[in-house]
């Protein structure tokens, strides 16, 4: 077990009590010290997601297979407005990954661009009819296949994911074609339009000229 | 004086230990982490999907999240598992981020 406690006058003392183990002392100076440490905490805990997500390479995995290779952007965050039968707009925040299986002359499949996207509602979201592709106001694809990973409870809310497959071309262009990306998710009485921020766009963009360069499937 | 110095090195040595650890075991630097490691392989073939599920540490004191397997491959619309893989990114314990990726199809 591990007590933690503090004296303010005249100087701080943290007291830490270890069952079994005789208690130790870390005295410090100045409360000056305490605010130094939360600032540095508040420094670490608010700069490390961003670091990370300046890093391109640190959001993508690229793996080879027998017939081709498979690149894999990691979750990126966005915001959705949902606009319900009635006109109503909802808000909410969700992820989407980004998938491109590129297979070579060879495979016996062609490629194919997956997005999967998880998207907490109110209501559930019992399927997805289509989905398109909008980059600086421009269509660009619409889906060939729409496939449900699961729709369940969390909380008051729903939680649904579902994978959304498009042709290669369209689905590389719309990730070069940040920063104005949209998704337009439509399902029965709802329509969907899920934005990403700036750092995610610009993630999306980088990872999305790798995977053309490499691949050359945006043609 | 020389007391209260071996107090604050036991002092420090108790933080370094409660700190970075988070949990995870195996070789993740106390200072910071950012590495990937293997978990499982299966006789499945190499997957084409991803599935991806992480917690969060915070301050090593509080940790949400779910990161299991199982979550990960629902994420990933998978029901054959090839492999799982793991990526810790650590600082100094105040920040820990744990994600499995599962392969499959």
């Amino acid at each position: 077990m591990l007590c933690l406690s503090w004296v303010s006058t005249p100087n701080t003392r943290f007291t830490f009590t270890v069952s079994n183990i005789r208690n130790v002392f870390l005295t410090i100076s100045t409360p000056k010290a305490i605010l130094g440490y939360l600032f540095f905490c508040w420094f670490v805990l608010a700069g490390a997601p961003a670091l990370q997500a300046q890093k391109p390479e640190k959001s993508y995995i690229r793996r080879d297979h027998p017939e081709g290779t498979m690149y894999f952007i990691e979750p990126q965050a966005f915001k959705a407005e949902v606009m319900l039968a009635g006109g109503q707009m909802n808000r909410s925040k969700g992820v989407a990954d980004f998938t491109l299986d590129y297979r070579d002359s060879t495979a016996s499949m062609p490629s194919f661009f997956t997005l999967a996207f998880t998207l907490p509602s109110a209501e559930a979201l019992r399927q997805v009819d289509s989905a398109v592709l909008v980059a600086a106001g421009a269509r660009l694809g619409a889906t060939v296949l729409t496939e449900r990973y699961f729709v369940e409870p969390k909380g008051k809310q729903w939680r649904n994911r579902y994978g959304l497959r498009f042709e290669p071309a369209p689905g590389l262009r719309w990730l070069m074609g940040a920063p104005d990306l949209e998704l337009q998710v439509y399902s029965a009485g709802l329509v969907a339009y899920v934005r990403f921020g700036s750092s995610e766009q610009a993630t999306m963009r980088a990872l999305g000229q790798v995977m053309a360069i490499e691949t050359d499937l945006d043609k | 004086m020389m007391k209260k110095a071996i107090n604050t090195l036991l002092a420090l040595a108790v933080v370094a230990v409660l700190l970075p650890g988070c949990g995870f075991s195996g070789m993740y630097g106390a200072l910071y982490s950012d590495v990937t490691t293997p978990v499982e392989a299966t006789a499945n073939g190499v997957g084409t999907k991803v599935g991806t599920a992480e917690v969060t540490s915070i301050l090593g004191l509080v940790a949400t999240g779910d990161a299991g397997i199982n979550e990960a491959a629902k994420n990933g619309g998978i029901s054959k598992i090839s492999h799982v893989d793991m990526h810790v990114m650590s600082i100094l314990g105040f920040y820990a981020k744990y994600t499995v990726y599962v392969y499959g199809e």
